[in-house]
């Protein structure tokens, strides 16, 4: 049949969001989803109210809420930035279906606004719940003029996606699509790091510190200076700014997706087919042994894992304000809370090595038809995802142990067990016949990056008892080998 | 008499159907077996068997006389699969993954990389070595996997769909050097769908439905058995009607 008319904007944004949902491993709707969504969000308004009533009786003005709101939005859109950054680069480059959609009867550019919008959406639907969730409450409790904080947190969604989709494609066309996705995942490591880092604030300012970025905060200034402040006035209710920023999110957004569109059309695509040549001339030197095919094998996937390295060291991003604050603390505090960091970071990077070795597998089946025992191949991944993590983790510990040598033992025991803790959680957490990068699906995610991260911290915490010699620290090395052992199960 | 290359005997496989039941099928060393069947016939699950990677519920199967369960190691290094879809490393280069193959086999360094570079200047394929496969059109991950079948000289070759994504000259050059191995002792099993493949190349030809074997001999055998039909006619004529009644999964 011919002549009828071509998918629309909501089609295929239905197909982005529903290709999203099903790669969160989620299915058709059960009672259960509704009851717990509702749940969530009394409880959610529950803890906003009880705020938002606080602040009222702290008699907070509207210039107070300006400059709180600044901060909340600066978090926000850092955090949204990050996240469609990622999903920027999956949604042109790594899904290759974006080819293949091109190729069916409708304008590219409305398969880029489906694809942007839904970039928006996952980048900013957390954050419509829990700052809506706020903003009902001052709502009742402040100004009802705080429900504006709706279309500003989509405004700040659509912005994100806009210049994520846009940057990724020039850094794509000036640098190529590797350069393109190391400067990517720095960016988004900037953004979130940048959020985290400002998170504490609190343990690395003073009070006189703290009270003067406070009132730095607040709007001031004349001229144009006046125009950093429009987006935490449009989220209390300020109708010029809060129009201002939604257009300036629609235009950004339409000339993004205008311009992706003409970059896409000169070439765009042509990404599947362009080849990475890992050394013009090189003659590689074939070399002898099942181990050494085994491991060096789990060396080149892991190591060549786009963003993987970039990931691995973004874990000292959570070490830096740590050591800040135990700096601060003085000398009591200072060992065993230095002692934990590595633990976790540790932890952290053995697993984080595990499920790329096995998320990257894409030829599992393969090893399994050569003349090697099943066992070798799985003693391989372990061997080398351990040799990963100690390279980046250890020489941070040894570090520590000369600076304060009460901590080598409880350290590097905690280590230990912890990474051995992390690998298996690791391996257990995905599936070995899929292809992906990095992540699992959220089924598989909340064994392993749920259950992961609180054992990691358990042990961390263990260490912490451990260097204070307090006996406390038995129940948290068996709240971390419960935890290890729910998340490893099947 | 000479060990068979390959020997099934009794060989079942169930989930939550029969994929192949109680199939019989002897292969011998030097001959080119072709074992065709429609979707979901029960081809793949019987390569996979052979290949290790699934344990039969049933039966026994054997590699030049080695049991596949009994010794998996042993008559793993005599075998080479090859399966359906190329499964190679993206972010290896050919000749990374060629020395991955070699390593696996055991394969003597220098030989392997002798054996490595011929391989790929005979594919065509020696300009990329040093590009990673994720580039790679589906011909080149093709002859890439071809080239790690080959790679270890396997005794026998279980070939799923090989000429898949091949052009013309690649095609030739592969069935070329299927018939060298085999002149050298060689067995190849090699499943497709394109018919007129199997009957130009395979000395002997198998079709299977629903896991079972229906009909086995040379296409000249076969045409004698169906009043001269094509091998497309023979095909149909034996697998239309089951294929209608609903497919096992393989």
């Amino acid at each position: 049949m011919s002549g009828t008319a071509g998918a629309s904007l909501g089609f295929l944004l239905r197909h982005e969001l529903r290709l999203a949902w099903r790669r969160g491993g989620f299915g058709r709707l059960g009672v259960s989803f509704p009851l717990a969504v509702v749940s969530l969000l009394v409880l959610l308004h529950v803890v906003a109210f009880g705020l938002a009533a606080s602040l009222r009786q702290l008699g907070w003005t509207m210039a107070d809420f300006t400059a709180a709101a600044t901060v909340g939005l600066v978090y926000v859109l850092g955090l949204m930035l990050m996240q469609a950054l990622r999903q920027s680069t999956d949604a042109l480059y790594e899904g290759r279906d974006l080819a293949w959609l091109a190729s069916a009867p409708l304008p590219l550019r409305t398969i880029l606004r489906a694809r942007m919008a839904a970039i928006a959406l996952n980048a900013g639907w957390l954050w419509l719940v829990l700052a809506g969730t706020m903003a009902n409450a001052l709502a009742v409790f402040v100004t009802p003029a705080a429900l504006a904080i709706y279309p500003v947190i989509a405004a700040l969604a659509l912005l994100a996606a806009a210049f994520s989709i846009a940057l990724v494609v020039l850094l794509r066309d000036l640098a190529g699509l590797r350069t393109m996705r190391g400067i990517v995942m720095g960016v988004s490591m900037l953004a979130g790091g940048s959020v985290f880092v400002g998170s504490q604030v609190r343990a690395v300012l003073s009070p006189t510190e703290r009270a003067g970025l406070w009132q730095a905060l607040h709007p001031h200034g004349t001229g144009l200076v006046t125009l950093l402040w429009w987006p935490s006035r449009a989220a209390m209710g300020a109708v010029g700014p809060l129009l201002t920023l939604l257009l300036a999110a629609f235009v950004a957004a339409g000339l993004a997706a205008v311009w992706v569109e003409r970059r896409f059309a000169s070439g765009g695509f042509d990404n599947i087919a362009r080849r990475t040549v890992r050394r013009p001339t090189t003659s590689l030197h074939f070399r002898a042994g099942v181990w050494r095919a085994l491991l060096t094998k789990e060396w080149r996937l892991v190591w060549r894992t786009p963003g993987l390295i970039g990931r691995a060291l973004y874990q000292g991003v959570y070490l830096l304000p740590v050591l800040i604050a135990a700096w601060r603390g003085g000398a009591g505090v200072v060992a065993p809370v230095i002692a934990a960091t590595p633990v976790f970071i540790g932890s952290e990077l053995a697993r984080l090595f595990m499920v790329t070795a096995m998320a990257g597998d894409q030829a599992p089946a393969l090893a399994l038809s050569a003349p090697v025992p099943a066992a070798w191949v799985r003693a391989a991944k372990f061997v080398a995802t351990a040799a990963g993590a100690a390279t980046l983790a250890l020489p941070m510990a040894v570090l520590i142990g000369i600076w304060q040598p009460v901590t080598i033992l409880p350290m590097l025991a905690g280590m230990l067990v912890a990474g051995a803790g992390a690998l298996l959680i690791g391996e257990a957490g995905v599936s070995p016949d899929r292809v992906i990068d990095l992540g699992a699906r959220p089924g598989e995610m909340f064994r392993g990056a749920v259950l992961g991260p609180i054992a990691g911290m358990a042990w961390a915490l263990t260490t912490w008892f451990a260097v204070h010699q307090q006996p406390m620290g038995l129940a948290t090395a068996l709240a971390a080998v419960l935890l290890s052992i729910i998340a490893i199960g099947r | 008499m000479s060990v068979p290359a390959l020997s099934l005997r009794g060989v079942s496989k169930r989930f939550d159907r029969p994929a192949v039941d109680a199939l019989d099928l002897s292969v011998a060393a030097g001959e080119i077996f072709a074992l065709l069947g429609p979707n979901g016939a029960g081809k793949t699950t019987t390569l996979r068997m052979v290949a290790g990677l699934l344990r039969q519920d049933a039966g026994t199967i054997e590699v030049f006389g080695t049991d596949v369960v009994a010794d998996p190691v042993a008559a793993k290094r005599m075998l080479a699969w090859l399966p359906d879809e190329p499964l190679l490393y993206d972010r290896l280069t050919p000749l990374e993954f060629l020395e991955f193959i070699a390593g696996l086999w055991a394969i003597p360094p220098p030989e392997a990389q002798a054996r490595a570079a011929a391989l790929l200047r005979r594919l065509g394929l020696w300009a990329h070595r040093d590009e990673r496969c994720e580039g790679f059109s589906r011909g080149m991950r093709q002859k890439t996997v071809v080239a790690a079948a080959l790679l270890h000289e396997p005794r026998l070759l279980i070939l799923d769909e090989p000429l898949t994504g091949l052009d013309a000259a690649a095609s030739r050059d592969v069935k070329d050097m299927l018939a060298e191995r085999v002149a050298q002792g060689a067995a190849v099993v090699v499943t497709t769908h394109i018919l007129e493949v199997a009957e130009r190349i395979a000395d002997r030809i198998g079709i299977i439905a629903h896991g079972r074997l229906l009909e086995l001999g040379t296409f000249a055998q076969l045409r004698a058995r169906h009043g001269g039909a094509t091998l497309e006619e023979i095909f149909l004529r034996l697998t239309a009607p089951r294929a209608a009644a609903g497919e096992a999964p393989a």
